[in-house]
């Protein structure tokens, strides 16, 4: 009996233990996984990587050249690691059983724990469990938008920017962020705060196609809103700011409204969502029929903030809030300039009536455009103050830009009040005065060392407080703007500037962007 | 006799607690699944996260003085015409004063000389937004949740709730003498 009893003790403890053990084993699997390099990546990915070393140049990112000069001695430039000679993986972390981490080609950056100066994507089984609360969702996503694309099919800028934006936008791999948050389905409150998703090859291929195919089919620039993005979302599906602004487009109640507001479209009563899912669905572009094949993608979401997971969630979302980003911008856009969507194409209102419409050319500078740009008289105000030929295109971007953050009308009065100041004081402008790549108003707010210079600073300060209609619009805006972020363009500039640098100019950013 | 039952009930309680004690930890609340590799999301306290630069956020006092009589000429024109509608007793003859009040308003005020820019800034944010509001003959009570996000879309679309600028609060507040809910 002793020795039974002795017996079912041992094998008690041993079993008991052994449960003890298993868990003890778990958080060992748990702390490894957390900590683990992101470099070395398993490949379910390989369909990217002879993409990045393909010679397509115009998705190639090519390898950096040393940081450009400042272009002004006023100009911020983000802090950037110096590039290697040859792009190549200085330190590789790599296992002899692991596969390359999936790379998107060359940068003058250093992302995470992954190889200096390239943009490579995170590996799922490398990721903590919390950084994969969407990974079972994003497999859902139709197969259109989850795989890589060819050539053919690619956007007008290369998916390491994408890739790039969504590691470096606001780190919280280690500790939870309340600026990310979580959705299980597409109703109800968003759950925050959580870690930033593991930014692995599906994830970054289902935004990356989402956003060029939207923009690619509502024919808005793709790279024009790129740096906006950089700045407010991170390309994140899941990143709620303060006022709930939620996911990759960061859309509030009034956007989200503004969508399924009623409008007249030709003589008929209806949605703008209404009405780009009919003109949507008569192009015969690729990326609209893409998008048309989605079925509830035009459904209407609600508008309350406690339920911005419609806008989240996926696998509806990324695409159905890039949509909602498109279909805005051109609620804006036909607020600023009369501008119509018909089949996958802009046009513009001609004539004095606005009888005639003519294609859109984004890249004719000397355009004449209606609704506030019209009923301001912005053009011929702007002529009149000394600019001969102003950059019509480029203050259509920079105004659009801002209307997302301080609403058109908004942006509209800032503007309108800036000449008129100017007109009454008979103060001319200059190209430069429209110019967000160069000045900076945390230029002047710092105190300088040099006794000279920081009379100087004080001096330019001081017309800065009681009389910014003297200083360049960026600084105006600064002091001036009341709705939104005071500085809001500066701060998308802040982000194309370091976009050019660690990138490569023009590969991520629209080339003269924010500047005439 | 008795010394070898009390010897098996200690074996018995000892045995028991130790497949418990196994058994709590494995499907205790922090880890409902009862799989060794999958972890209930740990709640952790929310950790300031490193905020982007935006170009230096703090507020800029401008050094404008006191408010201009022309300013203040103005203040009496809106209040008076605030006053008048909250005291018309229909939302269409309210609605219909708003727009006059506001055209007579913005016609006044080409006859200010002295108002200062920063001050024009305000009074547009104070005129503007409320000049979206339909005319009385399209206007639809219930579509007054409608007419309020186009007036924060078209004039501070970050804001759902919480409009922080004073011209522009002023602005709806007129609004909700006439939109009510």
């Amino acid at each position: 009996m002793k020795y039974i009893s002795i017996a079912i003790l041992t094998a008690a403890f041993i079993f008991g233990f052994g449960l003890n053990f298993a868990k003890a084993q778990e958080q060992v699997i748990e702390q490894s996984s957390e900590s683990a390099p992101v470099s070395a990546a398993v490949s379910s990915t390989k369909t990217l990587v002879p993409k990045a070393e393909k010679s397509d140049k115009k998705n190639e990112v090519p390898t950096p050249v040393p940081s450009p000069p400042a272009k002004s001695p006023t100009m911020i430039t983000p802090p950037v690691k110096p590039a290697t000679s040859s792009g190549t993986p200085a330190t590789p972390v790599t296992v002899a059983t692991d596969t390359p981490a999936v790379s998107l080609g060359s940068c003058n950056c250093k992302l995470g724990n992954s190889t200096e100066n390239r943009v490579e994507l995170e590996d799922a089984n490398k990721c903590s469990k919390d950084r994969l609360y969407f990974q079972t969702s994003l497999k859902k996503i139709d197969p259109l938008f989850l795989k890589a694309r060819t050539e053919k099919e690619d956007g007008q800028f290369p998916m390491a920017c994408v890739g790039y934006i969504m590691r470096k936008f606001l780190d919280a791999s280690t500790r939870p962020s309340r600026f990310y948050s979580y959705c299980s389905r597409p109703v109800g409150q968003p759950v925050r705060p959580k870690k930033t998703h593991c930014v692995t090859e599906e994830y970054v291929t289902s935004v990356y196609n989402s956003y060029v195919d939207v923009l690619d089919c509502l024919d808005v620039p793709q790279r024009d809103l790129i740096p906006k993005l950089y700045n407010e979302s991170g390309f994140h599906i899941n990143t709620l700011g303060s006022g709930m602004d939620a996911g990759v487009g960061q859309l509030t109640g009034p956007a989200i409204s503004s969508v399924q507001q009623l409008a007249v479209f030709d003589g008929r009563n209806m949605t703008w969502l209404e009405n780009f899912k009919e003109e949507v669905g008569k192009s015969s572009k690729p990326s609209c029929q893409r998008i048309a094949k989605i079925p509830g993608l035009f459904s209407k979401i609600s508008v309350d903030s406690s339920q911005r997971c419609g806008l989240i969630a996926a696998p509806e979302n990324p695409l159905k809030n890039v949509l909602y980003m498109g279909i805005f911008y051109h609620y804006m856009l036909r607020s600023q300039t009369g501008a119509r969507f018909y089949k996958g194409y802009t046009y513009l209102p001609k004539g004095d009536k606005g009888e005639e419409l003519v294609a859109m050319d984004y890249k004719s500078k000397d355009v004449e455009l209606s609704g506030y740009f019209a009923e301001y008289r912005v053009k011929s105000r702007i002529q009149a103050l000394g600019i001969e030929k102003p950059n019509m295109q480029a203050l259509r971007q920079m105004m659009i830009t801002l209307g997302y953050n301080s609403g058109m009308g908004s942006a509209f009065i800032f503007l309108d009040r800036y000449l008129k100041a100017r007109e009454q004081r008979k103060l001319k402008l200059q190209e430069s005065d429209f110019d967000f790549q160069k000045y900076f108003y945390s230029n002047y707010a710092k105190k300088l060392k040099d006794p000279k210079e920081e009379a100087q600073r004080l001096k330019y300060m001081k017309i800065i407080r009681s009389a910014p209609y003297k200083t360049p619009f960026p600084i105006f805006l600064r002091v001036m703007q009341r709705t939104g972020t005071p500085g809001y363009l500066s701060a998308v500039s802040n982000k194309l500037l370091q976009l050019d640098q660690e990138m490569g100019e023009g590969i991520c950013t629209t080339p003269g962007f924010l500047r005439f | 006799m008795y010394n070898s039952r009390i010897f098996k009930v200690l074996i018995l309680s000892t045995v028991s607690l130790t497949f418990l004690v196994g058994f709590k930890e494995k499907f205790s609340e922090q880890n409902q699944t009862g799989s060794p590799r999958i972890k209930k999301d740990v709640k952790t306290d929310v950790v300031p996260s490193k905020e982007l630069p935006i170009d230096d956020e703090e507020p800029i006092v401008l050094e404008n003085g006191p408010a201009s009589d022309d300013r203040r000429k103005f203040d009496g024109w809106y209040a008076q015409l605030e006053d008048k509608i909250r005291n018309k007793k229909t939302i269409q003859e309210k609605v219909e004063l708003l727009h006059q009040g506001l055209a007579q308003i913005e016609k006044d005020r080409e006859q200010l000389q002295n108002l200062k820019f920063n001050e024009e800034i305000e009074i547009d944010f104070l005129i503007k937004p409320l000049k979206l509001m339909p005319k009385v003959s399209q206007f639809k009570t219930e579509k007054c949740n409608d007419y309020k996000m186009e007036i924060l879309s078209h004039f501070d679309p970050t804001s759902e709730d919480e409009v922080k600028d004073p011209a522009l609060k002023k602005a709806l507040s007129v609004f909700k003498l006439i939109c009510t809910n």
